[in-house]
């Protein structure tokens, strides 16, 4: 008797526990995506990306997951729930002095609706489902926010970031030969800036068709990093290796979105060496 | 906003005819004096009215709005008359950005004409000036706020029945309403007092 009394009540527990993280809603759920139709905001979560490659155009993406950034089912846009980016800054902020016409007229210049895309990063395909747009002639610190517009969920209006400055990559040169046993491989950009984190990255691809990806930490911006001999190691033969760099910088996402998530803004760089054993 | 457009469309229609009753009243005013004089019973008393309408801007980004206003006038001289409209524009919806809209809103005073054509029919041009004030809005945020003076001319075709009650068709311009000109066509329902 006591002993069943124990079970049922620890079944209980069971469904109450489980019954609490499904109200949650911030599990894991896997890489399936669900219509955003019925979904509350609170058990959303964003991962967003404002990008530059250096040229005028700055690309933004998004992907907004039921649950966890990391894990969670990927959300498709319903109709009447939408993503918007602005380059001129907070929604609540946006004042004109006349001419209202002729300036309202003009916003989409500056506001722009996010179209259901992919996503690559260095050229590679990044999985899920992922909402984008461009905007053309926007100088660095240009404050980016972008807004998800619900029809019958909380908008979460105010995700907000800034663009880091751009920069160069100075070395290696273009097409630069390294024997990736013994040669390091010195990568500079200019200019540093002390006050932001780089990431490094590189793709390598080889003509016995081997391919392979390396991925440095998170440093500090000092203006160079040297890539070890060796790092490359595993090949055999001629590759070729796309050199990434990544300059970025944290952003302010919307509180709305219950589940968390994140938003970058990124300045990315390659440069394409070749090497040997 | 589709259905709003849709709803204003045979009255912005009317717009296009304003250029034609321009024409036709150039050409007929020789002999519109001769006529009128044999034929009407001449009303010059104050009147009154409301109107309703569509109006659309210069400005190609944005939707056609819906109108409403209220007139009222006062003979002066023979047919010349004063006359104050207060204009009320719902709102110009941005074509290619939901939760955008610019808002307006006028009063003009002019000076008209009335041009009797028969005992029920005349045309009234009239020229004069116009405040106005308008207002931004962006996702229910407001992004700015205007207002200013500037010029403002319309043209009304009135038909009266027993003298009293006054039925219009009325087009009117809006000089550069915070950047954009307005045209404004309605039809209203009024009384000569």
């Amino acid at each position: 008797m006591k002993n069943t009394t124990v079970y049922k009540t620890g079944q209980n527990y069971l469904l109450v526990f489980i019954l609490l993280l499904s109200l949650n809603g911030c599990g894991d759920s896997g890489p399936e995506s669900v219509p955003s139709q019925g979904v509350t905001t609170e058990s959303l979560s964003a991962d967003m990306h404002v990008s530059s490659t250096g040229g005028e155009v700055v690309t933004v993406e998004a992907a907004i997951r039921q649950g966890a950034v990391s894990n969670g089912y990927f959300v498709d846009l319903s109709t009447g729930d939408s993503l918007r980016a602005s380059s001129i800054g907070d929604p609540a902020d946006i004042r004109f002095d006349g001419d209202l016409f002729g300036k309202t007229a003009r916003l989409p210049d500056w506001i722009k609706s996010l179209e259901k895309g992919t996503r690559n990063v260095f050229g590679h395909h990044q999985d899920g489902i992922w909402y984008f747009t461009t905007f053309s002639g926007t100088a660095e610190d240009t404050e980016f926010t972008i807004s998800l517009l619900r029809n019958d969920q909380n908008d979460a209006p105010r995700t907000t970031v800034k663009l880091p400055p751009a920069y160069a990559i100075t070395e290696p040169a273009a097409g630069q030969v390294f024997s990736r046993n013994s040669d390091p491989i010195t990568v500079t950009w200019s200019p540093g800036d002390s006050g932001y984190v780089m990431r490094l990255k590189g793709f390598v691809s080889c003509q016995n068709n081997a391919s392979g990806e390396w991925s440095s930490s998170e440093i500090v911006d000092t203006g160079g990093y040297v890539i070890g001999a060796g790092t490359f190691n595993g090949y055999s033969g001629s590759c070729s290796i796309v050199i990434g760099v990544e300059r970025f910088r944290h952003g302010q996402l919307d509180p709305a979105f219950g589940c968390g998530g994140k938003i970058e803004a990124h300045q990315y760089r390659t440069i394409m060496i070749n090497s040997l054993d | 906003m589709a259905s709003q457009t849709q709803t204003t469309g045979p009255i912005m229609a009317l717009l296009k005819l304003q250029p034609v009753m321009l024409i036709c009243m150039w050409l007929l005013l020789p002999c519109l004096k001769a006529t009128a004089a044999e034929t009407i019973s001449r009303y010059q008393h104050p009147y009154m009215g409301i109107h309703f309408g569509g109006a659309k801007t210069d400005n190609d980004n944005f939707h056609d709005s819906g109108s409403y206003g209220f007139f009222a006038g006062l003979y002066l001289l023979g047919n010349s008359s004063l006359e104050m409209d207060l204009i009320k524009f719902n709102r110009f919806d941005h074509k290619d950005l939901g939760d955008t809209k610019v808002e307006a809103r006028a009063g003009t005073l002019s000076l008209a004409y009335r041009f009797d054509l028969t005992r029920w029919l005349a045309l009234r041009p009239g020229v004069g000036v116009q405040i106005w004030d308008a207002k931004s809005y962006y996702l229910g945020y407001t992004t700015g706020e205007d207002n200013g003076r500037d010029l403002t001319a319309n043209l009304s075709i009135l038909f009266t029945i027993k003298k009293r009650v006054l039925l219009l068709i009325d087009t009117r311009w809006l000089n550069n309403v915070s950047g954009t000109d307005i045209w404004n066509a309605s039809i209203g329902v009024g009384v000569n007092f």
